[in-house]
């Protein structure tokens, strides 16, 4: 009978085990008796050939001077988000930032907001909802993004890198709208919000190429509200929430990603004159 | 040595401002100075190379690629290029790992082995090796600036961009950092603009002198300290009309340019030396257009 003292690891596992194509279990149970063991150590030596065993060095070097992912990351990869989005989710630090501002404006907003009559209470959900993903886009960006100098002069598809900011805005943004509608009578258009927020992001993505971000976040920002008073003035805010002013915040969207496609692998945001 | 980047008639104006007057040049593997007082246009100069402002008028064109014709040829110049700004803004959480991480994803490392090695790599280059856990609000100055240039250095960039690259660095840091450099500068064109004259006399193949938006000179080290021959002077009190003059350590003052005093000597001129009466004695070089 073969026991843990004298047994030794084959040649065949030995090579295996150099060139990492072990599961982890077997590879961490060679790992451990190799460390023990002086002599399937020579032979792991042996058996390994010279490249295989400094790649498996080499790797194994690499993961343990690699810092330990954070919460955010393992979560992340856990949904099956790509390594590469991840890493540049994680540099929008100022996305993060934007999304607390966020969560506290709504609730400032839900306590204001009670005090509302039930048509003010409508007027104002539906003049800020809309916005606020395009206020956290444009938050990411322009004077608030300390790594601008370094990223604009490197050939990453920033469009790609925009959406991915817009992505997680509109994701973050649902939380504090949802709140948003625990004030009473708004909750009559939980979703209608959704489609005007993506228009207005569009919009502010075509246009963040040819004016700075803060300015164009303001040019969105007047426009939107612009139009809320107008139809609030005819006594027609419904119109918003209505089939046909769905169907042209749609339109407006496909219209913008339309221009957007366009503009894929060339898209850069101008910036404020420094 | 082969060209890497040329500029031609290139300008750039902000509003009514002439920040880059119609100007030619060529930059070859090698590392070239840039010298200039503040508001040359020596900032301008670099922005353009590395693509992060288009020019008013000209064309430039890096690693054969017009990168003022289109999007296409400006995202293949980026593919070979590497970029130190003057300032550099560091996110406010992280660490010097992450950032490095960031700036690799940018520069399209996306098979995540191969880009952790690169960023490892660079970390060692610039002596943060035992940084890569270490939060950059945590860093001193200097550690900065090693970590902003060791992005720069990332990937095998074929032109490199340094906007005074040795600013906050130690004497020792920056020794490290000219070795890194001339290494560079064996394969790839190095542009570094600097105030620290030292830096061009010790490192430099060629340097080139900016003012007021004109290249005013464009050569080897030496060429442009023979341009100051018998102007700097030794003596017991300072040159009538002396630019500039300073008590040496040895108690002689030491004049550039003006009318020697009878007791005063001429001695071997330096790189500032030259620069300082350039500034005040202007020539455009013969490839700038007023």
């Amino acid at each position: 009978m073969t026991t843990a003292a004298d047994w030794h690891a084959g040649p065949d596992l030995l090579r295996q085990y150099a060139a990492g194509r072990l599961d982890p279990v077997a590879q961490a149970a060679v790992e451990t008796h190799v460390e023990r063991c002086s002599d399937c150590r020579a032979h792991a030596v042996a058996v390994a050939a010279p490249p295989e065993l400094e790649a498996v060095w080499d790797r194994v070097l690499v993961d343990v001077r690699t810092p330990e992912p954070g919460l955010t990351v393992q979560l992340l990869r856990r949904l099956r988000v790509p390594e590469v989005d991840i890493v540049v989710l994680r540099a929008s630090a100022n996305l993060v930032v934007a999304l607390a501002v966020a969560v506290a404006a709504a609730i400032t907003f839900a306590i204001v907001a009670g005090q509302l009559s039930v048509q003010r209470q409508q007027v104002a959900w539906l003049a800020i909802a809309p916005l606020l993903p395009a206020l956290l886009v444009a938050g990411a960006y322009d004077s608030a993004d300390p790594l601008r100098e370094l990223a604009d002069p490197t050939p990453y598809n920033k469009l790609r890198v925009a959406l991915l900011r817009t992505l997680v805005a509109v994701l973050g943004a649902l939380p504090p709208v949802t709140l948003m509608t625990l004030v009473p009578n708004i909750g009559f258009s939980v979703v209608a919000w959704l489609l005007p927020a993506l228009a207005v992001s569009s919009v502010l993505l075509v246009l963040m190429v040819r004016l700075p971000a803060t300015w164009s976040v303001a040019a969105v920002a007047t426009a939107w509200l612009a139009g809320v008073a107008v139809l609030r003035a005819g006594g027609d805010l419904g119109a918003v929430t209505a089939p046909l002013g769905q169907s042209v915040s749609l339109l407006v969207a496909i219209g913008c990603a339309f221009v957007l496609v366009r503009q894929w692998g060339s898209w850069q945001p101008e910036r404020s004159r420094a | 040595m082969s060209v890497v980047a040329t500029l031609h008639r290139v300008s750039k104006r902000y509003g009514g401002t002439t920040a880059l007057r119609a100007t030619d040049l060529e930059l070859r593997t090698g590392v070239t100075g840039l010298l200039g007082p503040n508001g040359a246009g020596k900032s301008t100069l670099l922005r353009l190379l590395a693509t992060s402002l288009q020019p008013s008028s000209g064309t430039i064109t890096v690693a054969g690629h017009d990168i003022t014709r289109t999007p296409a040829a400006r995202t293949a110049a980026r593919r070979v290029l590497g970029y130190l700004p003057q300032e550099v803004g560091f996110p406010r959480r992280g660490t010097t790992f992450s950032f490095l991480d960031y700036i690799a994803v940018l520069k399209e490392w996306t098979e995540t082995a191969a880009r952790h090695r690169e960023v490892l790599r660079v970390l060692d280059l610039v002596d943060l090796g035992s940084h890569a856990r270490t939060k950059i609000s945590a860093l001193s100055g200097g550690q900065r600036r090693r970590l902003a240039i060791a992005q720069a250095f990332m990937g095998d960039p074929t032109l490199v961009v340094l906007d005074e690259p040795t600013t906050g660095l130690d004497p020792e840091q920056r020794a490290s950092l000219r070795g890194l450099l001339s290494e560079r500068g064996r394969t790839s064109a190095v542009l570094l603009a600097t105030h620290q004259t030292e830096d061009v006399s010790a490192l430099c193949d060629r340097v080139i002198v900016l003012d007021g938006g004109t290249i005013c000179f464009d050569g080897t080290v030496p060429e442009l300290v023979a341009t100051a021959a018998g102007q700097v002077w030794v003596g017991s009190s300072a040159n009538d009309g002396a630019l500039s003059s300073w008590r040496t350590g040895t108690g002689a003052v030491r004049s550039v340019g003006g009318t020697p005093r009878t007791d005063a000597t001429a001695v071997e001129p330096a790189v500032e030396d030259a620069y300082l009466l350039m500034r005040a004695h202007p020539t455009p070089h013969e490839g700038a257009t007023p």
